[in-house]
């Protein structure tokens, strides 16, 4: 993970932390108690000082990959096969937090700071 | 503060208006007594009502979809100098960047041909609840008012 000390950096600035621990395994929103608005503060501070731009959906993108889309959501819900590729592309968060129904506007609410500094490194990569 | 602004134009990715402050403003009696000056929050908010509606045109244009602006977030914001009351502010913003749920607005508020405050707004887009109704076509009169006074 090339990028998990800037990323922790950014986190911690984020949230105003000071100087303590960020862990690879710790999920935003649940041990770190990110909200919504926070996510967006952290991404834009990913972009302005990694230049990697991760726009609204890219989770739901590399989730889906090449599956397609009426097999992935349906209604704006994850079907089972969507849910799936979800805790797949999300290994290291508990297989307990996922619920049965996900929106799929709330895929970020699942994300680890591990899975955002891979997929900060994989971004930085493609470009 | 949307009833200061006297009037606005906008296009696909700026927007403009007009506002006027009185030096009278009662709840600004405070701020400062025999010195009244616009407080940097108000100035930030006057470009708040102006990067509404235009984040809102953005999201429709872009995602066909319909959706309500609430100021999520102000980020890099500067303030250069005082605004004495009474005084005429020109708003600008610009589109930086539009999601789905959020579009980031670069504003700036000016007062006597002179910068009085920069920043970036990100908008939060909802969708409108049906029990906001009458606040929704408030809200559009009053664009539509801001529009024609231009």
């Amino acid at each position: 993970m090339k990028n998990f000390d800037a990323v922790a950096a950014l986190v911690r600035e984020t949230l105003s932390l000071g100087d303590v621990d960020v862990r690879p395994d710790q999920l935003l929103f649940y041990d770190l108690e990110f909200t919504s608005l926070d996510l967006l503060d952290l991404l834009f501070r990913v972009e302005e000082t990694l230049g990697v731009a991760i726009p609204e959906g890219t989770i739901y993108r590399h989730a889906r990959g090449d599956v397609p889309e009426a097999e992935f959501a349906e209604k704006g819900y994850l079907t089972p096969l969507g849910r799936e590729r979800l805790m797949q592309l999300l290994s290291d968060s508990p297989p307990s937090i996922f619920p049965d129904k996900i929106h799929v506007q709330a895929l970020p609410r699942y994300i680890t700071v591990g899975a955002l500094v891979r997929l900060v490194d994989h971004l930085q990569q493609a470009r | 503060m949307f009833e200061l602004i006297t009037a606005a134009t906008f296009d696909a990715r700026t927007g403009r208006a007009r506002a006027a402050v009185p030096a009278d403003v009662p709840f600004l009696a405070d701020h400062f007594p025999g010195a009244p000056v616009l407080p940097g929050s108000l100035q930030l908010e006057l470009c708040a009502q102006i990067a509404g509606p235009l984040a809102e045109r953005a999201v429709l244009a872009d995602q066909k979809v319909e959706r309500w602006a609430f100021l999520g977030m102000v980020r890099n914001a500067v303030f250069h100098r005082p605004v004495a009351l009474p005084a005429e502010l020109l708003i600008a913003a610009e589109l930086k960047r539009v999601e789905p749920s959020s579009v980031v607005v670069v504003v700036s508020a000016s007062a006597g041909g002179e910068q009085a405050c920069r920043g970036e707004l990100v908008m939060m887009l909802r969708d409108a609840d049906p029990a906001w109704a009458g606040a929704t076509a408030e809200a559009r009169a009053r664009v539509a008012r801001w529009e024609a006074a231009w």
